[in-house]
């Protein structure tokens, strides 16, 4: 009985023929397996025909570089003409405080949020701005997940990235 | 000239600015107009969309710390922008339908891209099957970033793209050019 290329060692093949272990393996069984090479000759007209394909469809719906730039224009006066309005930094942590007190009670979220912001800020750091807002999340999340379980955890990390923070 | 993408985002992810922010937009934007394009936007909808995203991903990009996940990142919002504003319009638009945007793929075979070969080979596939075949051939994206779009284990998109591949190569022989 001939053992055929399985679909494991096509995968592996295909994917990296060079890295692949067991590539001579294949390559040798193809050399004397004429059903084996028509499923790669197959495989590699459809991978190609693929790529053609869609490199077309990309074409087709391009854009001049003078449309792009014009969208970009469009785009920066959005942005001066409505600043944006998020919320400050003092207002979001006080959002998370109130979504997680009923959580963990009063106090443990007081202290929570205490030791997320000292493990956020750079020693010559007092208060939290928008750009330590992640790192504070994230701080916030994992000490939340420990005390209170991972779906408290989840919660303050999709709450916290939710929130739109700005200076002020 | 456009400059590379994963250049731009990298720059625009150290520091968000209007300077940086042009960059990324040159690099990206035309690849975000082809995504809404491909999944039946008519052109003026998808750059409405595109800009819509763009805007988001300048507003949001102080949340993002790792260049790696900023695709995967920014076609989650691609997608959210396409599937928010068919739910704004209800039953008004008649370009894209709801079940098909969250397949990513258009219900109306109008749009002349749709009479492409591949076009017929998607039609072949499972909804979940194209999905992931389009992000990879039509939207470029490495099997990490599907994974992390998706929520699936990259072996797994490995798995699907391949018996995908394997499926319409015993039902398909592609044109010779």
């Amino acid at each position: 009985m001939q053992n055929h290329i399985t679909d494991a060692d096509w995968l592996r093949f295909l994917d990296a023929p060079g890295d692949c272990a067991d590539t001579q393996r294949v390559r040798d069984h193809m050399a004397g397996c004429v059903s084996c090479a028509k499923v790669l000759e197959s495989l590699e007209s459809m991978r190609e025909g693929l790529a053609t394909e869609a490199g077309r469809i990309r074409n087709v719906v391009a854009i001049s570089d003078s449309e792009i730039d014009a969208l970009l224009g469009r785009c920066l006066a959005q942005i001066e003409a409505r600043p944006h309005a998020g919320w400050s930094v003092g207002e979001a942590t006080l959002l998370l405080r109130l979504l997680i007190e009923p959580i963990c009670g009063r106090g443990t979220a007081g202290a929570t949020i205490g030791l997320a912001r000292r493990r956020s800020l750079p020693t010559t750091e007092e208060d939290l701005t928008s750009k330590s807002w992640s790192i504070f999340i994230s701080n916030l999340s994992d000490a939340m997940s420990s005390i209170c379980g991972a779906a408290a955890g989840r919660l303050v990390r999709r709450a916290g990235f939710s929130i739109a923070v700005q200076e002020g | 000239m456009r400059q590379a993408e994963p250049e731009a985002i990298e720059r625009f992810i150290l520091n968000p600015c209007e300077e940086t922010f042009g960059d990324l937009f040159r690099a990206i934007a035309p690849r975000l107009i082809a995504w809404y394009r491909v999944r039946g936007c008519g052109k003026e909808l998808s750059e409405d969309l595109t800009q819509e995203v763009m805007l988001a991903v300048f507003r949001q990009a102080g949340h993002l710390r790792n260049p790696g996940l900023f695709r995967p990142w920014l076609y989650r919002i691609v997608k959210n922008a396409l599937l928010q504003h068919v739910r704004r319009n209800g039953r008004r638009i008649e370009t894209v339908e709801l079940k098909s945007a969250e397949a990513g793929w258009p219900a109306k075979q109008s749009d002349p891209l749709l009479s492409a070969q591949f076009a017929e080979w998607m039609g072949f596939l499972g909804e979940d099957e194209r999905e992931i075949m389009m992000l990879r051939y039509i939207d470029e994206l490495e099997y990490h970033e599907i994974a992390e779009l998706v929520g699936l284990p990259q072996g797994t998109v490995q798995w699907k793209i391949f018996n995908a591949k394997k499926k319409l190569a015993a039902r398909f022989k592609p044109r010779s050019e």
